[in-house]
């Protein structure tokens, strides 16, 4: 499978070494792996490509959301993994537009406003790392059926 | 207890900064009380003007800014006080954690606290503010104080991380919802995708066939050459759930692993670089069609195991699962149903060093109990022959095929991959 994920990267944070850890099973299991992030501090063995996703001035966005068709056609991407918000937003059109899988990770509770309680950009399944964020998206947003948000806790490789 | 040392780590920005410069304003000085020896380090950055200023009045306190080596740091504190993933490394290194996120205290990591430690990730998560100083000041002396409290907050969280954060659990989880999407997204613009339902590929037609389960290699090659024209990119029940799938895809199957398969149909498969899925036996003593010869079907031998093999390495062709005993799986009862269903799956597993995705149900026949068994054994699909939806998506375990005879014409099978044929056929009232 060739699966991109997109991050914000505007700071080091839980998320990004979350990720980290999902990137590294992913390759030792043979999967082609990328990142499309502003920055990723974690040393991995997947591509990195850097997209400045925090940024999120409408024509950076539009600029963001080419840059990852680009990407997803190019690298004949599978599927798209986004784990921030600006990341979702972006994810959101470039897989509508190349008809790519897309999936997103809720590493924290959202800031919910007009447009993410009415129209769902985090994709068909959603991973929330924990009964708090998917019990506020259940309870906030009206996009949303119980079985599209599965709680899948952060992993942490136990074996030293 | 000569030197505490009390681990903060976190991000010094944002709420998680306010959180910890709290902690060493509010609870720090009433433990510094009790324990004058104590030490309060943070790892974590950016470090400011703020945190220097601290530093310089409280010389219990020591700012590291980002450090790349946090187990070093782990294994020298007595407590760790964090969060998220900070939580989660502390108590795979047998450390005993005090959870406090941006969000909430959730307080030493004992029995009765794990339920509200997991729901708000370690009080990262939680609808409103909720910060007791007071009690994390009285908590962190408790455990300061006490050895035994330690330890069971150190074994509560080491055998948390093992139950459900273990990488090794979690991450199958992950990647069967990443099947699931890309399989849903696969099929959302597809309603019909034509699976097609074939046995022996052989030179030349037998003279008695009863049940006419072969087709000849001429028109095999007429059939793969039609589908090239037409456009058609072939794929297996593995690319559904593992790759994006091409526009006009179409699936063939061979039912039993007869060896004709290996010398006629192979052949033609690297020819037209195309894509089947052949269904075997999971007892691999059967050398050939035994279940069809005293119904009058001709003797046929069964692929060997070298042949399989080799077809497996090719990357053409994908093998699925056809029951142990080649039975029909209505007349059994529970566990035999099991030990064909699972037994299979699992035999053909360790031939092969491979995941085998689908099974073909034996004569096509199945019901809700045989279907439940196929989900509990591992199989993603269940391949029937003449029930299920129409619609591929509509019922995983019950996939309906189309079958091809030995006098299938070219306008025909034009029909069965046209897309629509079994709704035609449903029209019809023939399916």
């Amino acid at each position: 499978m060739n699966i991109l994920h997109v991050l914000s990267g505007d700071f080091v944070a839980g998320s990004e070494t979350s990720t980290a850890a999902v990137i590294e099973q992913q390759i030792k299991k043979g999967h082609r792996v990328f990142i499309a992030s502003g920055k990723f501090a974690h040393p991995t063995q997947a591509r990195f490509f850097e997209v400045p996703i925090y940024n999120r001035g409408f024509f950076a966005r539009v600029t963001n959301v080419f840059s990852l068709i680009q990407l997803i056609r190019r690298e004949k991407i599978d599927i798209v993994h986004a784990h921030s918000r600006a990341a979702s937003w972006v994810s959101h059109w470039a897989c509508r537009l190349t008809r790519t899988a897309y999936l997103s990770t809720l590493h924290g509770r959202q800031h919910l406003h007009f447009s993410n309680r009415r129209f769902n950009v985090y994709g068909p399944k959603v991973i929330a790392v924990c009964e708090n964020i998917r019990e506020q998206m259940l309870e906030e947003t009206g996009v949303f059926k119980p079985e599209q948000l599965v709680v899948i806790r952060n992993g942490i490789t136990t074996k030293t | 207890m000569a030197n505490p040392l009390i681990l903060i780590v976190g991000r010094l920005s944002g709420p998680k900064n306010d959180v910890i410069l709290s902690i060493l304003r509010k609870v720090a000085p009433k433990i510094i009380q009790k324990f004058p020896r104590a030490r309060f380090t943070v790892v974590g950055g950016p470090v400011s003007d703020e945190h220097t200023q601290l530093e310089k009045y409280f010389p219990y306190i020591t700012f590291l800014g980002h450090q790349k080596n946090l187990k070093f740091f782990y294994q020298k504190a007595t407590v760790v006080v964090g969060a998220g993933r900070v939580a989660l490394e502390a108590m795979a290194l047998n450390k005993p954690v005090i959870a406090i996120g941006e969000k909430i205290y959730v307080g030493p990591l004992l029995p009765e606290k794990i339920e509200l430690a997991k729901e708000t990730n370690f009080g990262d998560c939680f609808d409103k503010e909720e910060f007791d100083w007071a009690g994390m000041g009285k908590d962190l002396i408790d455990l300061l104080q006490n050895k035994g409290m330690r330890d069971k907050a150190a074994k509560t969280g080491n055998q948390l991380v093992q139950d459900e954060y273990d990488m090794e659990k979690i991450f199958p989880r992950m990647e069967t919802l990443y099947q699931e999407t890309l399989f849903r997204k696969n099929l959302s613009g597809i309603h019909e995708l034509p699976v097609l339902m074939y046995h022996r590929v052989v030179d030349k037609a037998p003279a008695q066939s009863k049940y006419n389960l072969h087709v000849t290699k001429e028109n095999m090659e007429k059939q793969l050459l039609f589908l090239r024209v037409r456009g058609f990119e072939t794929i297996t029940f593995e690319d559904l759930i593992s790759q994006r799938i091409p526009k006009k895809p179409v699936i063939l199957t061979f039912d039993d692993g007869y060896e004709d398969n290996y010398h006629h149909l192979f052949p033609l498969l690297k020819k037209y670089n195309a894509k089947a899925v052949l269904y075997l036996l999971g007892n691999r003593k059967y050398k050939t069609n035994f279940w069809d010869v005293p119904q009058g079907e001709p003797e046929a031998a069964l692929l060997k195991s070298t042949q399989i093999q080799e077809m497996a390495k090719s990357g053409l062709v994908e093998f699925g699962a056809h029951s142990m005993n080649h039975v029909k799986l209505t007349n059994l009862g529970p566990n035999e149903i099991e030990e064909e269903v699972a037994g299979s799956k699992k035999s053909l597993e360790t031939f092969l060093q491979k995941p085998v995705v689908s099974f073909a149900y034996p004569y096509g026949f199945t019901n809700a109990e045989i279907k439940k068994k196929t989900s509990k054994a591992g199989y993603t699909f269940g391949i029937a022959v003449n029930s299920g939806p129409t619609n591929l998506a509509g019922d995983l375990l019950e996939i309906r095929r189309v079958h091809m005879f030995p006098h299938t014409s070219m306008f025909e099978y034009f029909k069965k991959t046209s897309g629509f044929y079994l709704r035609y056929r449903k029209l019809l009232g023939r399916a």
